[in-house]
């Protein structure tokens, strides 16, 4: 317990962060149904299991551009 | 000077739009804040793999184990970002025809690699400085010791590197059709400077010893000009890239 109080001010802002690219990325796969590359359950899978680089991977290559 | 100035300005705009300098901010920040914790962790994660069977002494972490996670991750991660995001900058423009309204309407095709470089070497700056400052402060909060003195002396190198690395992801992208060209050619570039990196005698020429180097000149242990002439190197590289870059567009089919 100790290790995790002493890195809070590290975690916290990791997590928020970490929260922050997820929740984007995930917001974004449910509202398009049209992506450049995959399609929604794939991103939905990926953003999911291979965190973060799936929702960097997300916002860079699978949004459609309008 | 004014058409690159205004085409800048529309290649700034298209990046925000498409939430690109946030990405990229926020991959930064990630960074910054995840090396001083890996360094703090790492010895904490042995402990509990290793059971209750084994005894292992480990070393404390210093300071020096948190700038050699933030150079890690910045050089074999974040420039390689960079790569990525402007790896079609110019060869999808072509795709798409995008610039054929603006050049015959007079934009001279050096505005448009200018711009996109300079756009690119400000936000690497930027970003670079920003995460660097970050993980300075943590580094300086937990880790109270004298090991890493001259923590600037990694930085300047650094940069200067990912601007040449933006320089060839742009070359790459005003040569070839596909999307993917300036990240291929910054992938080739590395793995050549790689090679080189081998053979002793070449270092000091190789651009590479910018990012290799960035600890020992953290710690003081070797001085930046040890390798003078990669620095040398390094500037005519990314000057040649432009150039060449410039000479493509220019006789390329818009």
């Amino acid at each position: 317990m100790d290790a995790l109080k002493d890195n809070l001010p590290l975690l916290i802002p990791l997590v928020l962060i970490d929260l922050g690219l997820l929740i984007t990325a995930l917001v974004s796969i449910i509202r398009h149904h049209h992506f450049r590359y995959g399609n929604k359950v794939i991103w939905l899978i990926a953003i999911f299991a291979i965190h973060p680089f799936g929702a960097i991977a997300y916002l860079l290559f699978g949004r459609e551009v309008q | 000077m004014t058409a690159t100035w205004i085409f800048l300005r529309k290649e700034a705009l298209t990046h925000w739009r498409r939430g690109r300098f946030l990405l990229i901010g926020l991959v930064f920040l990630l960074f910054a804040i995840e090396s001083p914790l890996m360094a703090r962790l790492t010895p904490e994660l042995l402990k509990s793999m290793g059971g209750s069977g084994i005894h292992i002494t480990l070393p404390t972490p210093t300071s020096v184990d948190s700038w050699t996670q933030f150079y890690k991750n910045i050089d074999q991660l974040g420039i390689f970002l960079f790569a990525i995001v402007w790896s079609g900058a110019i060869a999808a423009e072509v795709r798409r025809g995008t610039l054929v309204p603006l050049v015959t309407k007079g934009l001279p095709r050096y505005a448009v690699v200018l711009a996109k470089f300079a756009l690119a070497a400000c936000t690497w700056l930027v970003t670079l400085l920003a995460s660097f400052g970050l993980t300075w402060a943590y580094t300086a909060y937990y880790f109270k010791d004298a090991l890493t003195p001259h923590v600037w002396a990694g930085l300047w190198p650094l940069a200067l590197y990912g601007l040449m690395i933006i320089a060839i992801t742009l070359l790459g992208s005003a040569l070839a059709k596909s999307s993917f060209a300036g990240f291929l050619a910054v992938a080739a570039s590395v793995v050549v400077m790689g090679l080189g990196d081998m053979w002793r005698p070449l270092r000091r020429f190789n651009p590479l010893s910018l990012t290799t180097n960035a600890l020992p000149w953290v710690r003081g242990t070797k001085t930046l000009a040890s390798v003078a002439p990669a620095f040398a190197l390094t500037v005519a590289i990314t000057a040649g890239c432009l150039a060449l870059a410039i000479v493509a567009l220019n006789r390329r089919r818009l």
